[in-house]
């Protein structure tokens, strides 16, 4: 009967997994966890718990899960889990990336490529808002790709470059919508 | 006992519900000294759908005597999955505490995540609606923190507490009081210092005669949160009762010398973070952690006078001023924008940062933040004017008006009667 309830929430969690509906994922084992229905035994789903909080960017509760999640028996990969949650705890990107790189399981492998490439979207934003200009070899370490793909890829965001720097883009585009302004006119 | 069981019966099949709290409140020493038989096995006589009221005051009573056995724990249990609503709303005082008892219970037999659940089920089912506060929600909250459940516990937190009927929910002020201690922790949990600042300064407002520990350990972290939340230490708010405000602070000196410490602008070394770590109190009190990140947010603060001094400034500069090393100044920086504690951009070509004013936000930002404040304020002016409209229209405000204006009029004594309230 339990291998049943396991089997049959980690289909509900693949297929999530499968649809790239990481909202409903994270809620979902919220609710499972919340109602007791996560047995210590159900490796699989934790792990895509605490790959769903860090997807989030949700590093209190993911670190609070972790704490939950000492009291069971912890394979590998979990332990590599958490060697990310503590690079980005400490804001350390380049220790996040190289955690990152591991050999994991098939299963878990879409919510890993999912994790990387926000991880990588929130630097780059966090960089555009905090850095007129970069060293190239820093970006390539806070993003954890090598320095010509680091060139290539915050080009793309409309960065710059200037010898060995790197010029962000400071990307804040005011709406040009008139009806927005009409509106705010008339609530003032 | 079994003529209690009777009357129960008896009364509540007449419908007579109020008159059966009466006599049950007037005959509590007999409910002692009948309980100590009481089983399971009540319930095949006195269904729980039916006789909640009854049974309320007979498992409280029971639970109250010594440790609860493992017969009363599955009784309460019982009554909790199946109780019903309105006759638990009459005994609220027993059926909050069945609701603490049980709780404390299953927290000292590490079983605070499988209650959790049916602590919610039940609020969901008892509560008059959202914004009303009941002892299950402190119940709910100390199940969360005992078993790091801190997603679960904010959502409960987002729902603004705007009445207490303590008639209908049977709360008490100890409930009140942990419940926003509680939450306050839970805040502190999820680094929201805005927030269990405000919930701990309600706990210290909370009207007493005497001083409570929940409001002494409130005041503690109230203490520390503030520094992390405002840099300075906040005083106990103007509105806490007298005997708070004025014996409070004698039981926090260490807390008052340590952030006086912080404040007083001294270069902190080493030795100042081992003491820290090895102060007894702060260990007995479980407030290590809370005041490491207060010494840590103190280079923080630095870093933030600095933007009212200066436009532009050198990374040496900075280390030099905050006492760290220039590798660490550039991640502090950075990770203090990342919080939005400064707005400043870091140049690594020329190792200087210019500080800058608040960034445009977008028109849709704007908007979005303006229509969000002004629901809040339409729904915010609603509650007044019903609260109004219920205080003018009570009895007690009317007593007290009427001899000050000497107005007989009838429109003023036709509300009071209205809601059957009784003149003295």
């Amino acid at each position: 009967m339990n291998n049943n309830k396991k089997e049959q929430i980690e289909k509900g969690i693949t297929q999530l997994i499968q649809n790239s509906d990481y909202d409903s994922l994270l809620a979902t084992l919220e609710l499972y966890d919340h109602d007791g229905l996560l047995n210590n035994d159900y490796a699989f789903a934790y792990k895509c718990y605490l790959l769903s909080y860090l997807i989030a960017q949700d590093l209190n509760n993911a670190r609070f899960l972790w704490k939950r999640m000492l009291t069971m028996k912890l394979d590998d990969e979990s332990r590599q889990l958490h060697q990310v949650l503590v690079g980005m705890w400490k804001r350390q990107p380049k220790d996040v990336h190289a955690s990152l790189q591991w050999q994991w399981s098939s299963k878990l492998l879409p919510l890993i490529t999912k994790c990387q490439s926000n991880y990588r979207q929130y630097i780059v934003a966090l960089l555009s808002r905090a850095y007129s200009d970069i060293h190239l070899h820093n970006l390539s370490d806070m993003i954890g790709l090598s320095e010509d793909e680091a060139k290539a890829f915050v080009l793309e965001h409309e960065w710059t470059v200037s010898g060995d720097y790197m010029i962000t883009s400071k990307s804040r585009q005011p709406t040009e919508d008139p009806s927005n302004l009409n509106q705010i006119t008339k609530q003032a | 006992m079994q003529h209690l069981v009777d009357t129960i019966k008896r009364k509540t099949d007449d419908g007579e519900l109020d008159k059966l709290v009466t006599e049950l409140d007037q005959n509590l020493d007999k409910i002692r000294m009948s309980v100590s038989k009481l089983s399971p096995r009540i319930f095949e006589t006195l269904p729980i759908a039916n006789y909640t009221l009854g049974l309320c005051y007979l498992i409280a009573t029971k639970a109250v005597i010594g440790t609860p056995k493992e017969d009363t724990i599955f009784m309460m249990q019982r009554i909790l999955q199946e109780f019903d609503v309105k006759q638990a709303r009459l005994a609220s005082r027993k059926f909050g505490v069945i609701i603490n008892i049980f709780t404390k219970q299953k927290i000292e037999d590490n079983q605070a995540k499988l209650v959790m659940p049916l602590l919610l089920s039940v609020l969901n089912k008892f509560q008059i609606s959202k914004h009303h506060l009941t002892p299950i929600h402190s119940a709910y909250l100390s199940c969360a923190l005992t078993c790091k459940r801190y997603a679960a516990a904010s959502k409960l937190l987002k729902h603004q507490i705007l009445e207490i009927e303590p008639s209908i929910t049977g709360l008490t002020p100890k409930d009140m009081l942990l419940f926003y201690y509680y939450g306050g922790m839970v805040h502190c949990g999820l680094k929201n210092w805005d927030e269990a600042v405000r919930f701990f300064s309600i706990a210290l407002t909370v009207p007493a005669h005497v001083l409570s520990s929940i409001v002494i350990e409130s005041f503690k972290k109230y203490l520390l949160v503030g520094y992390l939340a405002e840099g300075k230490i906040l005083k106990i708010p103007k509105h806490a009762s007298v005997v708070v405000s004025r014996s409070l602070e004698s039981f926090a000196t260490q807390y008052i010398d340590f952030l006086n410490t912080l404040t007083s602008g001294e270069k902190m070394g080493k030795d100042f973070m081992r003491s820290t770590k090895s102060n007894e109190t702060f260990k007995k009190d479980n407030t290590i952690g809370l005041t490491l990140q207060c010494i840590e947010a103190k280079k923080r603060r630095k870093i933030q006078e600095l933007t009212s001094t200066y436009l532009t400034i050198g990374l040496s500069n900075i280390a030099e001023l905050v006492n760290v090393n220039e590798k660490e100044v550039e991640s502090l920086l950075l990770q203090m924008i990342e919080n939005g504690e400064i707005r400043a951009t870091i140049s690594q070509r020329d190792a200087m940062v210019v500080f800058t004013d608040a960034d445009d936000q977008t028109i849709e930002e704007a908007m979005k933040e303006l229509n969000s404040k002004m629901a809040e304020a339409v729904e915010l002016s609603n509650r007044m004017k019903e609260m109004d409209k219920k205080v003018s229209l009570s009895g007690e405000y009317i007593c007290h008006t009427l001899p000050l204006t000497g107005d007989f009029s009838s429109s003023t004594i036709t509300g009071a009667s209205s809601n059957g309230d009784h003149f003295d």
